[in-house]
């Protein structure tokens, strides 16, 4: 018996849409188009969250949102490798599948970080970490002793559980709040075991994904697995009176790039904080006018110093809106260091 | 084994994601998803069979083309129906069948038979129900907002006039009836 039209429609429409896609990865190869880097933010982070009176707003992920980040002018490549040559639409297209071979690891039998993080390490966290932040190789001082919350065992707050707690260092006091700077052991959402089976997931799940994505899946898949699994990170922990949130978890490689941002607040106002790697002297953040979600009716841009690798700055703005800046890192000699864009 | 990829239960903008990468599978699915519903549509306006299979080849070719503008997340059934109904004014207005979007993928002419104009007429019913159905849920001055500017082709304007309200009660009407589809065609 012959097909009916539609099955037919169906098949020819199908197989032009795979020769379609490839003759595009060629042209768009050809052209040499999307070589450009543009590096995803990563948004797993962990948050560890810990409340000793009201908690404000935890930023589940890094850095705002943030998505791209363009290389330094000088046309110099990114810091770190990996991302480069996937463009924008390629990671939108890559979304669906990673997340369908990745999604299914992320449930609560796998979680490494269950309830909260287990004991502290008197150890020395990771060379590339104490690199990159200057606050953190400096002399231990009484002040960097975390106060001991309601919570707390043996004098240590909830939130520096889990951390190189020697290495925990009170960073900044800015109206009344102390900014802490947390090494913690494992800042993973998935346990060893669970990252292995995600990443075993994706690689069965290779052959049906389309050829021009495959490696693009592949890479990002790792990456995110990477992020996922065990690994040491940094937390910014904030803590005052009727106040406590912790931002971040982002590996070394991560801050290096992109740092780590959180913000808090409400409708009205929101409060900016930040952790940026040795050399960023300033941070200025550039908001456009309002859109459809909000904002200023003019484009405005706030500059806030850093001061032990750490930045706080009030923005007019609701939380939501203030999430959508572009952040421009400064030396101390002026020159811009890094833009990272949301868009 | 459960698929883990199991593409029906991703949302249409995945599913247009994937179709731009080239991934068959997924435009197979979003295909079977909006048919009946295109069908339905182009044979209540052109009333004739073979019109409607035919545009239906382009409507689909083209939404391959579009896939990659599409930046709404929800479901893309208004957005399918918009390409349809571009797709038959511009018909109308060349007095044949438009065929650029074809001509473009290199689609071959496929052959029609009396069994396939029966098959247009079964997917029409079946995809009427589903639109009327969508349709005759809305609250009375949404579903007359948006049968007169998504079927209709009305202007803002003329909807305002005709339903004896502002332009701006009129676009709110539209907005809010396509939204409230929206979310019906979301639900399985």
């Amino acid at each position: 018996m012959s097909e009916s039209y539609f099955d037919a429609l169906e098949q020819q429409l199908a197989g032009l849409c795979r020769k379609r896609a490839h003759r595009r990865a060629w042209s768009v190869r050809a052209l040499g188009i999307g070589s450009r880097a543009s590096v995803r933010l990563h948004r797993g982070g962990i948050v560890a969250m810990v409340g000793s009176v009201g908690v404000v707003v935890v930023v589940a992920g890094l850095a705002l949102g943030l998505r791209h980040a363009k290389p330094p002018p000088g046309g110099g490549p990114p810091t770190a490798g990996g991302a480069a040559g996937i463009s924008q639409r390629q990671r939108q297209a890559a979304q669906p599948y990673l997340q369908a071979a990745i999604r299914p690891a992320v449930t609560a039998s796998c979680a490494s970080l269950a309830s909260v993080r287990g004991p502290v390490s008197y150890g020395v966290p990771e060379e590339a970490l104490l690199a990159l932040l200057g606050v953190l190789r400096r002399p231990r001082e009484p002040s960097d002793l975390p106060p001991a919350g309601p919570g707390s065992h043996q004098s240590i707050p909830v939130w520096a559980r889990g951390s190189y707690v020697r290495y925990i260092r009170r960073a900044r006091v800015v109206a009344g709040i102390s900014y802490y700077v947390v090494p913690v052991i494992n800042a993973g959402q998935l346990n060893a075991t669970c990252a292995a089976q995600a990443q075993q997931r994706l690689r069965r799940e290779l052959p049906t994904i389309p050829g021009t994505l495959r490696g693009v899946v592949w890479k990002l898949g790792e990456q995110q697995l990477a992020r996922l699994g065990p690994h040491q990170g940094t937390i910014l922990v904030e803590s005052g009176p009727n106040i406590g949130a912790g931002f971040g978890g982002a590996p070394a490689s991560d801050i290096k790039r992109f740092g780590i941002l959180g913000i808090d607040g409400t409708r009205h106002g929101a409060r900016l904080v930040g952790l940026l790697p040795d050399g960023v002297a300033t941070v200025q953040i550039v908001y456009p006018a309002a859109d459809r979600e909000g904002g200023s009716s003019k484009p405005f841009s706030i500059t806030a110093p850093v001061i032990n690798n750490v930045m706080v700055c009030n923005v007019p703005l609701s939380a939501r809106a203030a999430m959508r800046g572009k952040m421009i890192w400064h030396a101390p000699n002026g020159t811009i260091i890094r833009t990272i864009d949301q868009h | 084994m459960a698929r883990s990829l199991d593409r029906e239960r991703w949302s249409d903008a995945e599913l247009l994601a994937a179709v731009v990468v080239g991934d068959e599978v997924a435009f197979t699915v979003f295909y079977r998803r909006y048919l009946a519903v295109v069908i339905a549509f182009l044979l209540r306006e052109t009333s004739d069979r073979e019109a409607t299979a035919d545009l239906c080849a382009e409507v689909f070719s083209a939404v391959m083309l579009a896939a990659a503008r599409y930046r709404d997340v929800g479901p893309a059934g208004p957005w399918v129906l918009g390409i349809a109904r571009n797709k038959l004014r511009a018909s109308r207005r060349r007095g044949r069948i438009e065929e650029r979007a074809r001509r473009r993928l290199g689609f071959e002419p496929l052959p029609l038979s009396e069994a396939d104009l029966d098959e247009v007429a079964a997917l029409a019913r079946q995809g009427g129900e589903h639109l009327v159905g969508v349709l005759e849920g809305l609250p009375v001055h949404e579903r007359e907002a948006v049968r007169a500017r998504v079927l209709g082709e009305r202007s803002y304007e003329q909807i305002a006039v005709d339903l004896s309200c502002s332009e701006m009660v009129a676009r709110k009407r539209v907005s809010r009836g396509l939204a409230r589809i929206r979310a019906r065609l979301e639900e399985p």
